[in-house]
């Protein structure tokens, strides 16, 4: 999108749009300087001298200044105090991971040349009313959400997918959604994208967070009303062998439970060695920078299984993706090496956004996907899932389905990843000489 | 025929010299604004991309490429 056509408020007359105020009234009505400010060009010369003069002390997005931006008025109080603390305004998760990975309880108690390069490294990720509701955030390059005659800077209610929310949420979410076939070769895309379903008919929970208490979230997984598969599928526990033995009930009476990802999602992206501030020059797309990006599938456990005080605690077995975390990752702040960075996991509860009926683990016989009569029998478990053989543990069928310690000491990019071993003493089942035990 | 594109070239004329300039479009807010307003402005293509090109404003990043 040019420069020009991200701030180009189309209008058309023989269409009843002959000004901003036949597009939204309501916000016209403040102004354009009501709420961008900047000085009256009345008396210019030129439309250069114009627009030196109007955009001197012009606020380019307003709604950054919080209370003084959209809840002027009173208008949208209660949305924009409780976005100030939400999540999405502040990442929390990220906050809790830098702290606790250097030795510090929470954001607020480390130094604060940390939190000054987060806000100049990180922070810049958080996203304002206008970015999601006017236009593109500014990390996606920014310009109005939408560019049609009477729409171009609207207010708009809901944001599109594809210039709001995965806009932002690219390589882990837009990638495996829409089967980016750079990224995760073969992948087909997720089946409620291809049934015409969008992020925001599963994501209705409150993006404007909930109030004062989001501080104290550490994970996304903890924010209230997550979307979660049986809030649709809660009527398939029943319907085939594999599910009565594997749903996810935090109940190990009834089988082991799996997370619905760890048969239904396909390959999924995941990150090594990302540094704070230089991503962009060491990130090649051939993955032969230092940040790389690659597809995989791991299994692996759950920390939190059956623990009623974590969010996501029914399943015992998960998907867990790497994420670009290592040990001197904030090298640029200074901090040769994160004092605690093994208190927090690198291989992370996963949920790709790639879901399949039929998947590498559950197309058991390659007859199955075109009938209805699936035949379920013990014999099929062994096939695409679970580990069996004698012998070397390490030629174990199916043993690189599982998050091992091997995966950590040379992984698929061939980075030594050994420092990360005690990091994931809960999510990997071990070193494959000892994977048996991980089940039996 | 030469009728027809004489006529068409006259058009083009018009409607290029009423949109070059910035017009008041937008009172209620700008009532001192007689010939230059934020509206009349942003509404306008050809000034916008005039006044882009003239001052070589910054071209517009494109992201996307956050790891996100």
């Amino acid at each position: 999108m040019t420069l020009t056509d991200k701030v180009w408020i189309r209008l058309n007359a023989t269409r009843g749009v002959e000004s901003y105020a036949d597009i939204d009234p309501t916000h016209a009505s403040i102004g354009c300087t009501g709420c961008h400010g900047g000085l009256s060009p009345a008396g210019a010369v030129d439309d250069t001298s114009a627009y030196r003069t109007a955009h001197t002390g012009m606020v380019r997005d307003p709604s950054t200044a919080g209370r003084e931006g959209c809840s002027g008025g009173l208008c949208h109080g209660d949305k924009v105090r409780r976005n100030e603390t939400s999540i999405h305004n502040q990442i929390w998760g990220e906050k809790a991971h830098v702290a606790i990975r250097n030795g510090y309880a929470s954001f607020s108690d480390a130094p604060e040349h940390i939190q000054a390069a987060f806000a100049t490294d990180c922070s810049g990720c958080h996203t304002s009313c206008g970015q999601c509701h006017v236009s593109r955030p500014n990390t996606a390059g920014g310009g109005f959400l939408e560019q049609r005659v009477g729409y171009s800077h609207r207010f708009i209610r809901t944001p599109s997918e594809e210039n709001v929310c995965t806009a932002c949420h690219g390589s882990r979410v837009s990638d495996d959604w829409n089967a980016n076939q750079e990224r995760v070769p073969g992948n087909l895309p997720d089946v409620h994208n291809e049934y015409g379903y969008s992020c925001l008919d599963c994501h209705n929970e409150d993006f404007h967070g909930f109030g004062p208490t989001d501080v104290e979230l550490s994970s996304r997984y903890q924010v209230p009303d997550l979307p979660q598969c049986i809030d649709c599928h809660q009527d398939d526990r029943d319907d085939n062998a594999y599910h009565r033995q594997h749903w996810p009930d935090a109940n190990a009476d009834d089988g082991p439970d799996l997370a619905c990802y760890a048969c239904h999602s396909q390959q999924y992206n995941n990150c090594n060695t990302c540094h704070a501030g230089s991503w962009a020059s060491e990130y090649e797309s051939d993955n032969s920078g230092e940040y790389r990006v690659y597809p995989r599938f791991k299994l692996g456990m759950n920390p939190y299984y059956a623990q009623t005080d974590h969010a996501h605690n029914e399943a015992a077995w998960i998907v867990v993706r790497h994420v670009p975390a290592s040990p001197d990752a904030f090298q640029n702040w200074g901090i040769s090496e994160m004092s605690n960075f093994n208190a927090m996991e690198t291989w992370k509860y996963s949920s790709p956004h790639n879901i399949r009926r039929w998947t590498a683990r559950t197309l058991v016989d390659s007859s199955w996907a075109d009938t209805s009569a699936q035949n379920y029998t013990s014999e099929n478990c062994s096939n695409n899932c679970h580990m069996h053989g004698a012998g070397n543990p390490g030629s174990l069928t199916n043993i690189d389905l599982y998050l091992t310690n091997e995966d950590m000491l040379s992984d698929i990019t061939g980075d030594d990843l050994s420092g990360e071993v005690e990091a994931n003493a809960l999510t990997s089942i071990g070193p494959k000489a000892g994977s048996c035990s991980a089940c039996h | 025929m030469r009728l027809k594109r004489n006529l068409l070239i006259l058009g083009l004329i018009l409607i290029v010299s009423t949109l070059w300039n910035c017009d008041s479009i937008n009172p209620l807010s700008e009532t001192g604004t007689t010939d230059y307003s934020c509206e009349g402005c942003h509404t306008t293509k050809a000034v916008l991309s005039n006044i882009i090109d003239e001052l070589d404003l910054e071209p517009p990043e494109e992201g996307g490429g956050a790891p996100g």
